[in-house]
């Protein structure tokens, strides 16, 4: 799979265009241009460059950045420490929040409680991040002065980003829960499970979540790559060194190196999810196994 | 299942069951529904609300107040209902934009641009999505290998990277817009939907139909197909939202939609940089946005109540007591 | 807030005798302002000496927001936007420019003088060290621009450069630099281009990109990738010696450089004292800032007509599309500020022509001159995009939206489009004989004329062969060839006639001088320069 994602991303990359018009003034000469276009090997034939570029990459070796000239793949690395912090912190903040109105909202559908919460995660679904990451900025940093306003750091500076990130995890995860519980709630084995005298409450926790935990892993897992496949926004608002920003950058640049080493480590990041994801099914349920 | 018929009838796995499983006598059932809908006072009022968009948007050039392309720099971020500068006795009801535009009239002819993207974008990536998720989590295997690796690939390869590409390759516009949103998230349903198919598929119901010779096709359509559609189309609301915001990521970056025409992902965009001065110009369409994501996904789950036997008796207890 | 509100003289006579300017301030500023020399010295002996700041140890910290990272510390990257305000606090030229006056000073140079139109004498500056110890002398200087501007290298800031650069050593303390052809703007060149050392490039080239040596007031301390980057005061700075030379001193001891995108949160920085100063402000978010200075800058944005297009290459239509924008009003309303343009430069570049005035707004005239064209067979109806760069500066999208539908209502056939960075440059680059006929294009976009000579600006707009130029006369190519060797005295004069003889063509219409936001700390003492450098020894708290 990385494999042919290598392939993809190289065609891709070196289709979007040059990057020698970008690191110019427009008002540069053509031989000014040509020399530049020379220091970077991009004058070789496309199979040359790509020979090149796959030899390299299967050794992680993704050559320099032609923005700021030191190796490529190192750069990615050290970002991924920011980003993988910010996901962790969002996750933390919306999943068990989510799982907690997903039930709660799932035990009496349609009353006022699943009114209220549906709209909440609604909300939070249908809200601009740039938007409430601002707000909370002029909020919690300016006004009231209780939090950094940005920066890369300890727990006060990923509190805003984190929350800012976790509404829409938090509004998705909480509307599958709940369709899934009510889904398992009409399973004959709930009504079995009642009969035998047990209390609602075990009901609902040990035999319903855990049959409901399919469908939340997986989103929990598709939440999960999205946050690492980058939050641009939210990285660009707050100045957080993560892998989304970086490869933003990377692609405004063409910075055709950048862009490859990025987009490997984060599939990897991903298909490690993945795995995970995987992994919580046949644990949740033993039934399904693979091969 | 007329209240989402409309997004379920489009999907082209769907047309068989569809006709085997619709009511047997239509005009009681719509009677029920009716009856229902009144009883629900939130999903009347969401009804109420996305009639009126669908009719403002059909209807934008006759009701909206000013031409939405008329501009006026004395009349910059004015705020919501400021007189037009050349007089008259509507004012700018939601303020006007910064090149002194009217931002409700905007906002209706946005929302032409903005649900047509939204919801042909969820219909085609839903589809798509639920389809081959469903073939991946029944056949397992090979079946389920191949696509599941197209997943991991899908998602590990940035959207705004895919975007650019598209652009690159066959240029923007609208058309351009939906390809890429639904490209970019088809793969959030494959996986939701091989999730569930998973589970059912060592379920009783299953499992018995398998006993008495169902083939693969009747299992699929009759069994699992009816079982996955609600939190498909519950997903499916919450995808609208996410993808009228996402085209505003990519109208900010040059990818979306481009003026004159707007979107209320653009106007939303665009608002930003007034979002000390000038509230109203993000506040509408991220208003817009919500309001129309919450009647959606209020209408969808409501119609799953009723249309589900073991909870239509909500209703018909809540009748009896009042 | 307050302090904001005062003239700028009413201002510098404050800050003057609260005793939060230094000596060397108070002479430029007071300068600048008009002021005598003697009504200055009495202003000096009004102050205590005691917070006349050179003179104390460096102390305190400023936190500078810029919008972007700079992408490497190595010395020739001092020419972009987003690598000077780190790097020339670190590194130093052979020139610099005075912060009151513009004209260019010594920094590492004390003296130059021409040798005949293609070679300029510089004598060096004495007792200079870099920051790892090693001297600074001719040979380190020869060798540092024949590195910075070679045509092997290729660095990106050789392309301010007009005819090749080299340089040799005289003796000790003296070296030549040479243009290969006769180029009048050669001082202008190395002003921009800070020195290396030689030492770090020979032998540990590897550490160029992350670890800048300079011989500058302060030095590197940490770059954390992503995050910021930490400068100190460097002990043995020379101007510590002669801070008149300087043109300035370390009053503040550490700076730390971070950077935020978004403008609303490089004020909301400010706001919350986490910052001192937030570059590059949106107007609207300067004005929450304590102090919001407004400085022009050597940016002029203007439109770029493609001239080759059946419809704009009618100079009715060219006219039309001029008399069509209301500029005042953009100025005004769109960009906060600036002064409206009717050229290319800005009153700060020789060669800027005073007695040009901007086309009017009058669209019942440009209505007219559009009906004449047609009338006369132009095809008013082909379209016309007016294209815009995402992000290029503030204010850019809405001026493409404002154009087109001032064009639409004119009678021509008008859209906009907002086109990302690369596709744009791709277009933007594109030169003057490849344009597609039916292209039609009006490109949205600024020009900074760093050299500030308009000579700079020819060899771009002016010209058939210039590297972005959508205009092509033989007589206008025959001129600007002409005035831009001329030297001396009648230079300004002829580049400013080559100017109003391009400007009767209407190949662009100008807009405005655009400004810079900078939004300060209230104690924080600092008038932006032209340049927009951001030197920190010009800087100091008036507490």
């Amino acid at each position: 799979m990385l494999l042919g994602l290598l392939v993809v991303v190289f065609f891709v990359t070196h289709l979007i265009g040059d990057p020698v018009s970008l690191m110019l003034r427009p008002e540069a000469t053509e031989e000014q241009r040509q020399a530049l276009r020379e220091r970077l090997g991009l004058d070789d034939p496309v199979l040359v460059q790509f020979g090149r570029f796959m030899g390299g990459a299967v050794r992680g070796d993704f050559g320099e950045s032609i923005w700021q000239r030191v190796p490529a793949l190192p750069i990615v690395l050290d970002r991924l420490p920011a980003t993988i912090y910010l996901a962790g912190a969002t996750l933390l903040l919306a999943v068990p929040l989510a799982i907690l109105l997903g039930i709660v909202s799932a035990i009496r559908p349609g009353s006022i409680v699943d009114r209220i919460v549906t709209v909440v995660s609604l909300g939070g679904v249908s809200t601009a991040e740039f938007w409430l990451g601002l707000m909370l900025i002029l909020l919690f940093a300016v006004r009231l002065g209780w939090l950094p306003t940005s920066g890369y750091g300890g727990i006060q500076y990923v509190l805003l980003p984190a929350f800012a990130l976790a509404v829409r995890p938090l509004g998705r995860i909480s509307q599958v829960v709940r369709s899934a519980m009510l889904d398992q709630f009409s399973q004959p084995y709930v009504t079995t499970a009642r009969a035998k005298g047990l209390s609602e409450r075990v009901v609902v926790y040990l035999h319903t979540l855990k049959n409901a935990a399919i469908p939340i892993a997986t989103l929990v897992g598709d939440e999960a790559a999205s946050l690492l496949n980058g939050a641009v926004v939210i990285e660009t608002v707050f100045g957080w060194p993560g892998v989304g920003i970086l490869l933003i950058q990377a692609i405004e640049r063409r910075d055709l190196p950048l862009i490859e080493a990025s987009v490997i480590v984060i599939a990897v990041m991903i298909v490690t999810v993945n795995l995970l994801v995987d992994l919580t099914y046949s644990f949740m349920d033993p039934r399904v196994r693979y091969g | 299942m007329s209240g989402m018929g409309e997004a379920i009838r489009a999907a082209p796995a769907a047309a068989t069951w569809d006709e085997e499983l619709s009511p047997r006598a239509p005009v009681g059932f719509l009677r029920m529904y009716g009856r229902a809908l009144a009883q629900d006072k939130l999903a009347l009022v969401a009804a109420i609300f996305l009639i009126v968009l669908t009719f403002l948007a059909v209807f934008a050039p006759w009701a909206a107040p000013f031409d939405p392309d008329a501009d006026n720099l004395f009349m910059r971020n004015m705020p919501p209902m400021t007189m037009p500068e050349e007089g008259g006795s509507i004012p700018h009801i939601m303020g006007t934009d910064a090149l002194g535009r009217d931002e409700l009239s905007r906002l209706i002819f946005g929302s032409r641009i903005s649900l047509a993207v939204g919801l042909a974008s969820v219909l085609i990536s839903g589809s798509v999505g639920t389809l081959l998720g469903l073939l991946a989590g029944f056949y397992r295997g090979h079946v389920d290998d191949a696509i599941m690796r197209l997943v991991d690939i899908q998602m590990g390869f940035p959207s705004l990277l895919l975007a650019l590409f598209v652009l690159y390759v066959v240029g923007g516009g609208v058309w351009n817009v939906i390809f890429i949103l639904a490209v970019t998230r088809w793969m959030v349903y494959a996986r939701v939907t091989r999730g569930l198919v998973l589970s059912y598929r060592e379920n009783v119901f299953v499992e018995a139909a398998r006993a008495t010779g169902a083939t693969d096709r009747r299992i699929i359509l009759r069994h699992l197909l009816p079982n996955l559609l609600s939190p498909i189309v519950v997903l499916g609301t919450l995808e609208v939202a996410y993808v009228i915001l996402t085209e505003a990521a990519l109208s900010f970056l040059g990818l979306g939609i481009q003026p004159p025409m707007s979107s209320w992902g653009l106007m939303l965009s665009q608002g930003r940089q007034y979002i000390t001065t000038a509230w109203w110009l993000v506040t509408f369409p991220g208003l817009a946005i919500l309001l129309t994501a919450l009647s959606l996904n209020l209408l969808a789950t409501w119609t799953r109540t009723v249309s589900d036997p073991t909870q239509r008796w909500r209703y018909v207890q809540r009748s009896r007591g009042s | 807030m307050a302090r904001n509100d005062l003239r700028p003289i009413d201002r510098f006579i404050a800050d003057a005798a609260a005793g939060a300017l230094t000596r060397r301030q108070v002479m430029q500023r007071g300068a600048a302002l008009g002021l005598s020399a003697s009504a200055l010295g009495m202003l000096l002996r009004g102050a205590t000496p005691s917070v006349l700041a050179q003179e104390a140890a460096p102390s305190g910290r400023i936190v500078i927001s810029l919008s972007a990272e700079p992408s490497t510390l190595e010395n020739w990257n001092a020419y972009s936007l987003d690598g000077h305000p780190v790097l020339r606090n670190i590194f130093e030229a052979l020139l610099n420019r005075d912060p009151a006056t513009n004209e260019l000073v010594g920094e590492l140079a004390t003296a130059w003088e021409w040798q005949d139109d293609r070679t300029i004498r510089f004598t060096l500056r004495e007792g200079v060290t870099f920051h790892d110890g090693s001297p600074f002398n001719a040979e380190v200087a020869a060798e540092g621009v024949n590195y910075t501007w070679s045509a092997e290298n290729a660095f990106d800031i050789t392309q301010f450069m007009g005819p090749q650069i080299s340089a040799e050593v005289v003796d000790e303390m003296t070296i030549d630099v040479s243009a290969a052809e006769p180029d009048p703007i050669l001082p202008a060149r190395l002003y921009f281009a800070p020195l290396p050392n030689m030492v770090q490039v020979n032998e540990r080239p590897d550490s160029l990109p992350s670890e800048a040596i300079g011989t500058g007031p302060y030095q590197l301390v940490e770059w954390a990738r992503g995050e910021r980057i930490v400068l100190t005061a460097y002990p043995d700075w020379w101007g510590n010696a002669d801070p008149e030379a300087a043109y300035g001193a370390q009053s503040i001891l550490d700076v730390e450089f971070v950077w935020r995108p978004e403008s609303t949160v490089r004020a909301a920085q400010v706001n919350a004292g986490e910052a001192q100063i937030a570059r590059f402000l949106a107007p609207e978010d300067c004005m929450t800032t304590p102090v919001c200075e407004e400085a022009p800058s050597v940016e002029t944005i203007f439109l770029r007509l493609d001239t080759m297009h059946p419809v704009m290459s009618d100079i009715r239509i060219r006219e039309a599309i001029g008399l069509a924008v209301d500029k005042e009003r953009l100025v005004e309303q769109i960009f906060g500020g600036g002064q409206v343009a009717a050229q290319m430069v800005g009153p700060s570049a020789v060669g800027y022509n005073a007695e040009l005035t901007p086309l009017g707004y009058d669209m019942e005239r440009a209505s007219q001159l559009v009906q004449e064209a047609a009338a006369d067979g132009v095809p008013i109806d082909m379209e016309i995009t007016v294209a815009v760069r995402r992000g290029a500066y503030p204010r850019n999208e809405e001026l493409g939206e404002y154009v087109a539908n001032q064009l639409n209502e004119i009678g021509l056939n008008a859209r906009t489009e907002v086109i990302e960075h690369a596709a744009y440059q791709e277009q933007y680059v594109m030169p003057y004989d490849e344009i597609p006929e039916d292209r039609g294009w009006i490109g949205t976009l600024g020009h900074g004329n760093e050299m500030m000579d308009v000579s700079q600006t020819f060899s771009g707009y002016y010209r058939c062969d210039g590297g972005v130029s959508t205009f092509c006369d033989p007589e206008i190519d025959e001129m600007t060839a002409e005035t831009s060797v001329i030297t001396g005295d009648e230079r300004a004069a002829a580049l400013a006639e080559t100017t109003a003889a391009f400007m009767a063509h209407i190949p662009v219409i100008p807009i405005v001088h655009l400004p810079f936001f900078y939004g300060l700390a209230a104690d924080l003492v600092w008038t932006p320069r032209l340049d927009a450098f951001m030197l920190v020894k010009e800087m100091s708290y008036s507490s």
